[in-house]
């Protein structure tokens, strides 16, 4: 198991077991698959253990009509770093806002809004963050061909 | 000839034009302001080692009300292009622009089939009179083109030609 004790804790009072990956990215401790309605509840855990968000991203799977989102956490004092992956609907990608528990996830929100096209439920600020104000393209999607 | 990309007066006084354009070609106030690495360059012409004092191109303005020459030194975006515009319609005529590399010439490496937030070339947003290629061009291509800019103005070059490099034939 490459989780520490340190996390397998904290995830343990999340009520989430630990699970071996089948690949593990190197650099992670531990990578969990969550459904949309848990993140908050989890990340609320996490903040409180002293972990920090390094970002939120995204994965558009094409093929499988799928999109990931990723959430990043590190901790320093651990040398920890865990990573939630949340499996939506490409036709329909919806996360929650954690932009009340970390502040800075603002950004990266706005971001995933812009780039994916992924709505954050809750976000109090839909703007596009790094596109012109009225794009209303997702350049980070694998069918993406350009503009117009 | 002095009205640089604006629309020229109705009425010319020659004379007082060229003593006008004399002074304008010999204190060209460039506008403080950079959008990409073009402009690590821009600072440093303007520096002890380039100077760009020695022509009267080193006063770099912080507003666009005191500016004569806006360098577009870098990389416009859609989303900067709307502030480019407002900058250089805030700068009081006469005014000259100075594309500065090859983004602004023509959006340079991003200019792609799927580019998507890069304007290719600067060109498509103000009118330009000098453009100075590279991916950055060096300081002294840019003191060249405030060179060429005073030729353009007062029609005869100040300051003699740089000798030509001896290259090896072939």
């Amino acid at each position: 198991m490459m989780t520490g004790r340190f996390l397998a804790r904290v995830l343990e009072k999340a009520g989430c077991a630990c699970r071996e990956l089948e690949t593990p990215s190197p650099g992670f401790a531990c990578q969990l698959e969550a459904q949309a309605d848990e993140v908050v509840g989890l990340v609320r855990i996490i903040a409180a253990n002293g972990f920090f968000l390094e970002s939120i991203s995204a994965v558009d799977r094409l093929k499988e009509k799928k999109m990931d989102g990723l959430y990043l956490f590190n901790h320093y004092e651990e040398s920890q770093r865990l990573m939630i992956r949340i499996e939506m609907d490409r036709s329909n990608p919806v996360l929650p806002t954690i932009s009340k528990i970390f502040p800075g996830a603002l950004w990266y929100e706005r971001e995933l809004g812009e780039m994916f096209g992924i709505r954050v439920a809750g976000c109090p600020d839909t703007r596009n963050l790094l596109l012109e104000e009225d794009a209303k393209f997702h350049p980070l999607r694998k069918d993406f061909r350009g503009r117009a | 000839m002095g009205a640089g990309s604006t629309v020229p007066p109705i009425i010319h006084f020659a004379q007082l034009e060229k003593v006008f354009n004399t002074a304008r070609a010999n204190s060209l106030w460039p506008l403080t302001f950079g959008l990409a690495c073009c402009a690590i360059e821009m600072m440093s012409a303007a520096g002890p080692r380039f100077d760009l004092d020695r022509f009267g191109a080193g006063v770099f303005r912080a507003t666009p009300r005191q500016a004569d020459v806006m360098i577009v030194a870098g990389t416009v975006t859609e989303k900067m292009a709307p502030t480019v515009v407002r900058l250089y319609e805030q700068m009081p005529a006469p005014k000259w622009v100075i594309a500065m590399g090859n983004c602004a010439i023509s959006g340079g490496p991003f200019k792609l089939d799927f580019n998507y937030n890069v304007v290719e070339g600067v060109e498509r947003l103000i009118p330009v009179d000098v453009y100075v290629p590279g991916c950055p061009p060096r300081p002294e291509a840019l003191v060249e083109a405030f060179l060429k800019l005073e030729e353009k103005l007062t029609g005869t070059r100040r300051f003699p030609e740089a000798p030509a490099i001896a290259r090896e034939e072939g």
